[in-house]
């Protein structure tokens, strides 16, 4: 019988498994932060949930809170409310896969408009392969829509086949990311415009050799 | 269902190729009415592949198995027919799983059809008998293997594409001691169609005999150039080459043949790479059974 696996495999080849290390830490990420709460007025935080592969969850209790009740309030939707003038921190806590997360706002509560903290995040690529690949980029909000814009410095290998451009919240594993598409420039400036996509949705430029099933590198959206 | 570019299909084509080269029988053509029959497997299984610039870089396990059959035929004692079927050839890529969650984050997949084919025609131009054999093949490689197997088109068990090559062969035997033994030297080139780099080849094998001539080893060396004239691998992102395209790699490969009896023999080889770009990193391997009708 043994002879006659080792035969089968030796004439056949069987289809195995790759094991892929993919694990991240779970994270709950607020993609509407402000820098400044007008008071008097309201704010409704968005968190998203990610698990441990970096694929979006919903924990089964969310609690949030304020580091000064007399400043802002906040109810356990997440809407927080500017009660005086000051400075005042939101955390959202979860637990994920067996594991406590949490994220905080740093916010002032004064006369100005409510604004967000952050409108351009950037970032470099690095390759994590033999494959070459290089270049900064920045990411910003284009109304519905996702600007990334890679600058003059970015250089990608053209010996390397079906090479793939995600947008992913794990670092190693295009699984559960968006797929941008095929990469068909492979130096110099250039920019693609990601519809229906927000800011802070991803935190990862993921590119991926498909025929491979391979990583050749990455960059993260700071 | 989404298709990736021929040129995105296939790293292992120069693989699947491989088996006819190595057999060709040198400088001699084979006396007319002789034949020389073989059946053999051929395969590789591989996690790793040399990348453009010659480093190694992981990749998603991926195999080959070639059955085949291997063919010559003495037309008359300068001219011999040439032919390698791999009639079964399966190709196939690992499953990709979560080390986390162990759920499958993209499926594997396999391809069986026959492959790509060779038929060739070797001239003795030397005499029949001289003391250095000398002769011109001509060789035509055809796309019966299948291109665009799985579901996003990247395995494959041929490349699509006509080849045609021409080489020539400088072989010698001699003796050391009561060792019989033979030397071969070659050059070829091969002209791709299809936006496929045209190849120059080379390489040279020596053989002993030992056991009254019924064990044969053989050590043979072979390169293979890329003259660099076709697409690249990301232009082929556009759909009109494979990746196979500017293989390159220096090889080396250890083959044993044993008759069991005057006509009736087995082998076995090993293959692997000193250098090489754009292919697979791991060795191949073969065993068959021989038929040599002298």
């Amino acid at each position: 019988m043994k002879k006659l696996s080792i035969l089968l495999v030796v004439l056949f080849g069987c289809v195995g498994e790759d094991i892929i290390m993919d694990q991240v830490e779970p994270e709950v990420r607020v993609t509407n932060t402000i820098s400044n709460l007008e008071i008097n007025t309201t704010w409704q935080f968005e968190p998203i949930f990610f698990d441990n592969v970096g694929n979006e969850t919903t924990p089964n209790e969310v609690v949030w809170s304020t580091s000064d009740a007399s400043v802002a309030i906040i109810n356990q939707d997440g809407l927080a409310t500017g009660l005086d003038y000051g400075e005042v921190t939101f955390t959202v806590a979860a637990t994920i896969n067996n594991i406590p997360v949490s994220a905080t706002i740093d916010s002032d509560v004064s006369d100005d408009p409510t604004s967000g903290s952050l409108e351009i995040r950037s970032g470099k690529i690095m390759t994590t392969s033999s494959y070459d690949l290089q270049g900064n980029f920045n990411i910003s909000q284009d109304g519905e829509n996702l600007l990334i814009e890679f600058e003059t410095n970015y250089i990608a290998d053209q010996g390397l086949p079906g090479l793939y451009l995600y947008l992913t919240n794990n670092p190693n594993s295009p699984a559960g990311g968006y797929e941008i598409g095929a990469v068909t420039v492979f130096n110099g400036a250039h920019s693609y415009l990601i519809p229906n996509v927000d800011l802070f949705d991803y935190e990862y430029i993921f590119y991926y050799c498909k025929p491979f099933k391979v990583k050749v590198g990455h960059g993260d959206i700071e | 269902m989404e298709t990736l570019s021929k040129l995105q299909k296939s790293i292992l084509l120069i693989l699947l190729m491989t088996p006819v080269y190595v057999s060709a029988g040198g400088g001699w053509p084979k006396s007319k009415g002789t034949a020389y029959y073989k059946v053999s497997q051929w395969w590789v299984e591989a996690a790793k592949h040399y990348t453009s610039n010659g480093s190694i870089d992981p990749n998603a396990t991926t195999g080959i198995f070639n059955s085949s059959f291997y063919g010559e035929y003495g037309i008359t004692d300068r001219v011999t027919a040439i032919a390698y079927f791999p009639f079964f050839s399966r190709t196939y890529r690992n499953e990709q799983v979560s080390g986390t969650t162990g759920m499958v984050t993209s499926p594997g997949e396999a391809v069986n059809s026959i492959g790509d084919t060779d038929i060739a025609l070797k001239y003795g131009i030397s005499k029949p008998g001289s003391k250095f054999a000398f002769a011109g093949t001509l060789l035509f490689g055809l796309p019966l293997g299948k291109n665009d197997g799985g579901s996003d088109g990247s395995l494959q068990t041929g490349d699509g594409e006509f080849n045609q090559m021409l080489r020539f062969d400088l072989s010698r035997s001699f003796s050391i001691g009561k060792i019989n033994a033979y030397g071969n030297i070659y050059a070829g080139f091969n002209n791709r169609t299809k936006n496929f780099s045209d190849e120059f080849r080379t390489g040279g094998e020596v053989g002993a005999s030992f056991l009254k001539n019924k064990l044969w080893t053989i050590l043979r060396v072979d390169a293979v150039e890329s003259l660099q004239n076709g697409l690249t691998s990301a232009e082929g992102s556009s759909g009109t080459t494979i990746f196979a395209n500017n293989t390159e790699f220096v090889s080396y490969t250890y083959e044993v043949a044993y008759y069991a009896t005057e006509k009736l023999g087995v082998s076995a080889s090993y293959s692997g790479a000193f250098s090489a770009r754009l292919i697979l990193a791991a060795p191949s391997y073969s065993v068959g059974v021989f038929l040599d009708l002298k």
